[in-house]
């Protein structure tokens, strides 16, 4: 029976996100994209930090990231850096997205898009494409999901049957509440994950060494095996190069999950609140990797890397401690694929079915949440049973996508002169250069390629720009009204003219 | 129509922008190599310490240039 016992942590662990997310829209119209894509905008400081912090902590994070310690050593910690780094992004740039949502009532960035560009074609095909690599995302965490759920069960539960209990509970209170669940549920999750992986990662500390200090750990570390505790890293693919460029990408690339969850504050105050103490929630990483330079010594020829949190939980902990693991694992999956798939339903109802079909906010509104069937049942779940070969690579684009939309971000905000054609020339250059360079010739000179992807995409982006024709005044002066005077400012005629000839 | 690009109209927003930069520096290339070597302090490695430090390094600048104001 105490077999049993982590299989039910978990399992109660859903029950409670099912109680608290489909409690949260209680009362509150769902038929409306204010209630359901951005919570009313309603959500204060503290749900705001555990939503955007539990969002950036994967099941890819929390499995992985002890794989990545155990495998390659200090090249992890990249993570801590580039998530703690995502926060001066959110600081910096979430207020003024919440700003423009609020004054021109957006909701995604494809809407902010089309507004910015006056171009909804531009509008439409951002949302699309950055939905590729949501969606993939999604897919990787409902694959971890299904992967927890059948390590807690021992085998009983399938993959498959994992993939669609993981999805219809997340459907349950998505449906029901909208981005208010996300919030609710990934506060909790947030709060569980910390406390599990402070938790776990002190018990291993205290079975592996007799005390709570990490000092003995890393000190074996050095004699045995000093190449894990500097870069490049034990395997020797994480040159300072790629460090850099990699935290520089994850900085510039601000996903649409991430824009709606701004979106989604009751003040720009909140935001910055927020994600002035965002940074402190990734201290949740630190115990975890020190789980995974344990792993280097207590299974020497693991075939692989990303289970070594799992299987030391498996192999040694007590029941209780195992199964909250498994709860927290799987928190971390579900509380980063439920904003994706909100996200792309709300994308796709706004940005691209609305105005293809011309259909009212009322109705856009209804068919909104109801796309979170056809997104999850037909292409998430499908897709994470089949788990393809190309689903790396179908992330791989996804993400370099992502990135390479900053442009069009530093137009929206920094660069009046921007135009639809210079975001789309230098959306779709980036975007070739991205995938050559992480598909058939990764990372050139230890460099990634969303960089690289950048350093074709700006230069055309402010050439194609300056070549062609700004968008109106109205549009200038709506998001750079502070501008508008120096912009348009009359030079004086005598110094326009050129000499005549 | 101008191509001016929008800069911090203050001093202020200045600050704030040379702050930032300067965090995104410290977490990377021109300082991690001057870390990277296999000492251990606090029991961590110096990376690690190196790492948990910016975490407290920006919430704390963030919180800094709150108080200040700054906003553009």
């Amino acid at each position: 029976m105490a077999q049993w016992i982590p299989f039910l942590i978990t399992v109660s662990y859903m029950v409670i996100a099912v109680w608290l997310g489909f409690g949260a829209g209680k009362g509150r119209n769902m038929n409306k994209v204010e209630e359901w894509g951005v919570a009313g905008r309603s959500l204060g400081p503290i749900v705001m930090y555990l939503l955007v912090g539990a969002g950036g902590i994967s099941a890819y994070t929390f499995m992985g990231a002890p794989g990545w310690a155990y495998s390659k050593g200090v090249p992890v910690l990249y993570v801590v850096v580039y998530l703690t780094f995502m926060g001066i992004t959110a600081w910096y740039l979430g207020p003024k997205v919440w700003d423009l949502g609020v004054k021109y009532n957006h909701v995604t960035q494809g809407a902010a898009i089309t507004h910015r560009y006056e171009s909804p074609a531009l509008g439409a095909l951002a949302s699309f494409v950055t939905s590729i690599g949501v969606l993939a995302y999604a897919v990787l965490q409902t694959t971890g999901s299904a992967y927890i759920l059948n390590v807690m069960s021992h085998g009983k539960i399938p993959v498959w049957l994992g993939v669609i209990l993981s999805l219809a509970v997340i459907s349950i209170y998505l449906f029901k509440s909208g981005l208010r669940a996300i919030g609710i549920t990934n506060a909790f999750q947030g709060a569980l994950m910390f406390v599990v992986s402070w938790a776990f990662g002190l018990w291993v500390v205290k079975q592996f060494t007799g005390g709570y200090s990490f000092g003995p750990v890393f000190e074996r570390v050095r004699e045995e095996a000093p190449q894990f505790l500097t870069l490049p890293g034990n395997l020797g693919d994480m040159g300072f190069a790629f460090w850099t460029t990699s935290i520089l990408i994850s900085m510039v690339s601000v996903w649409q999950t991430h824009w709606i969850q701004w979106m989604g504050a009751n003040t720009r105050k909140s935001i910055r609140t927020a994600a002035t103490m965002l940074p402190t929630y990734y201290v949740v990483c630190i115990p975890m990797l020190v789980v995974g330079f344990i792993g280097i010594f207590v299974y020497p020829s693991l075939a692989q890397a990303d289970t070594v949190a799992i299987q030391m939980a498996m192999d040694n902990m007590p029941v209780l401690l195992a199964g909250l693991l498994g709860a927290g694992t799987l928190a971390a999956a579900m509380s980063s694929s439920e904003p994706c798939i909100h996200g792309t339903a709300l994308s796709y109802s706004k940005d691209i079915i609305q105005p293809i079909f011309k259909l009212s906010d009322e109705k856009a509104g209804k068919l909104t949440r109801w796309l979170i069937f056809p997104i999850m049942g037909l292409i998430v779940a499908p897709i994470s049973i089949m788990q393809p070969a190309s689903l790396v690579y179908i992330l791989l684009i996804g993400y370099g996508f992502i990135g390479q939309a900053f442009p069009a971000l530093v137009g929206m905000f920094f660069w009046p002169r921007a135009t639809k054609q210079g975001a789309f020339w230098g959306l779709a250059a980036g975007f070739v250069v991205t995938l050559v360079f992480s598909v058939w010739f990764p990372h050139p000179l230890g460099i990634h390629a969303g960089i690289w992807g950048l350093f074709v995409n700006l230069p055309i982006f402010f050439i194609v720009s300056l070549l062609t024709e700004p968008v109106s005044k109205k549009t200038v002066e709506e998001f750079f009204p502070d501008m508008v005077d120096e912009l348009y400012e009359e030079v004086p005629e005598n110094t326009t003219k050129p000499a005549s000839i | 129509m101008k191509a001016t690009f929008r800069t911090p109209k203050t001093h202020k927003g200045w600050i704030g922008l040379f702050a930032i930069l300067t965090i995104v520096l410290l977490g990377s290339w021109p300082v991690i190599p001057l870390l990277n070597h296999t000492t251990i302090i606090f029991g961590m490695p110096i990376l690690m310490v190196w790492s948990i430090l910016l975490i407290f390094l920006t919430t704390g600048i963030l919180m800094i240039l709150n108080k200040m104001g700054v906003n553009d």
